[in-house]
């Protein structure tokens, strides 16, 4: 019998983790989250007999979904009435076990500290993957990546490993999905990293403690600011894997893409980026797509959103 | 897959719930301590240039800020012993837990 939280303790403890998820880390706080796959609300083992017992029809074509900031992977769930024998019944579906249904994909769902550093998540996230392969009962001949909000910088950074030799799984990458990630930094987090620095000028003990109080944030809030993932400054930039297709998918607050409000929020927390500075020079205008009355949160969780990965995941 | 499963917040966050816990009230305590001392030293010190009345108003000051120290000191001193209360009883339920099983 195992034991595992109820829903909201495990959404609290992500919310927790993404605020302030490096310092819970430093203090070995026992709310602090070790990245690893889930599997029903529990860990999963990286052995041979727990992934075959996990996934008994383990394929030899996987997809690896990483939630955003302050979320688990429950993002990624929704409910649907679906008829079962005559009778309406609330199914649990996401991307992953309709990828699975429908084209054969096994789905792996992280989870992980999203305080932490971007680039740390990265690296921890690259090892994982070479471990879950090293281990996976068969031959994987595919991977494909799916990344929600800072989720996708996490994949960015596990993609731009420096150490040689490379990893062996990113060979193995074919695609890489990117739902409503702020590639090029996010507006709020500029806005309190500028509130912050505002408030440490003003010479009055109170608006200093307030800007105290503001850099608690973790690391993780702290390096949405720039987006790219750099775990070394003296790297320029961050390069795009060259053998997978990159897909970018966007999501605005309005029906009307062009609204004021849209332009001005994009999905509530990422705007959709200008095509050059977005995608550094990867961009192609068929592999980016832009969900009118999608909100940020919504993306990871979307009727619409799944029926263009699958469309793309199809195309040659 | 299929296991019984215990919908049960384990020990160890509830251990680190109450970790936080101590944290942020020690944390609130310490930098109200810090915010109060800062913003009352300033018209102290302004009194204390008064060549007059400045001996017993350094004198007032220090009364007022031995009473603060101790005021807050009496915060943290219940905050580490409920928290230590908290421990106490969580090694017991873990215990129970332990023997249970």
């Amino acid at each position: 019998m195992s034991e595992s939280s109820p829903g909201w303790v495990t959404q609290s403890i992500s919310a927790l983790n993404g605020m302030f998820g490096d310092y819970l880390l430093r203090r070995g706080n026992g709310l602090a989250i070790g990245m690893a796959f889930y599997v029903d609300n529990q860990p999963l083992q990286l052995s041979s007999q727990a992934i075959s017992h996990a996934y008994p029809q383990a394929g030899n074509k996987i997809c690896v979904f990483v939630h955003g900031l302050a979320c688990s992977e429950n993002i990624w769930m929704w409910h649907e009435a679906k008829d079962h024998a005559g009778k309406k019944t609330d199914v649990d579906i996401s991307y992953g076990s309709l990828l699975q249904a429908e084209l054969g994909y096994t789905p792996f769902y992280l989870r992980y500290n999203s305080g932490l550093p971007i680039a740390k998540n990265g690296s921890d996230l690259s090892s994982l993957l070479t471990a879950l392969l090293a281990n996976y009962p068969c031959v994987v001949d595919e991977i494909v990546l799916i990344g929600h909000s800072m989720g996708g910088l996490v994949l960015r950074a596990a993609c731009n490993q420096t150490s040689a030799p490379s990893p062996s799984w990113l060979e193995k990458v074919t695609r890489v999905f990117y739902l409503g990630t702020p590639h090029t930094g996010a507006d709020l987090e500029k806005l309190v990293h500028a509130t912050a620095r505002t408030l440490h000028a003003v010479p009055n003990p109170i608006t200093r403690l307030i800007g105290d109080i503001l850099d608690t944030r973790s690391q993780g809030v702290k390096d949405l600011r720039r987006g790219a993932p750099l775990a070394d400054d003296r790297i320029s930039s961050v390069v795009w894997l060259p053998n997978a297709q990159h897909y970018f998918l966007m999501g605005t607050i309005t029906e009307d893409p062009a609204h004021p409000a849209s332009r001005l929020l994009g999905d509530a927390l990422v705007r959709v980026p200008r095509e050059s500075a977005a995608t550094n020079a990867v961009y192609d205008a068929s592999h980016s797509r832009v969900f009118a009355g999608t909100h940020h949160l919504a993306l990871a969780h979307d009727r619409e959103v799944y029926a263009q990965i699958k469309a793309w995941c199809c195309s040659p | 897959m299929n296991e019984e499963k215990k919908m049960r917040i384990p020990i160890q966050q509830l251990r680190g719930a109450k970790d936080l816990l101590e944290d942020v009230v020690t944390a609130t305590v310490n930098a109200s301590e810090s915010l109060q001392q800062k913003i009352v030293r300033q018209p102290y010190a302004l009194l204390q240039r008064i060549d007059v009345i400045a001996v017993p108003v350094r004198k007032i000051e220090s009364v007022q800020t031995t009473i603060t120290q101790k005021i807050y000191g009496t915060i943290r001193l219940v905050t580490r012993g409920s928290a230590g209360l908290a421990s106490r009883l969580l090694d017991l339920a873990e215990r129970n837990a332990r023997r249970r099983k």
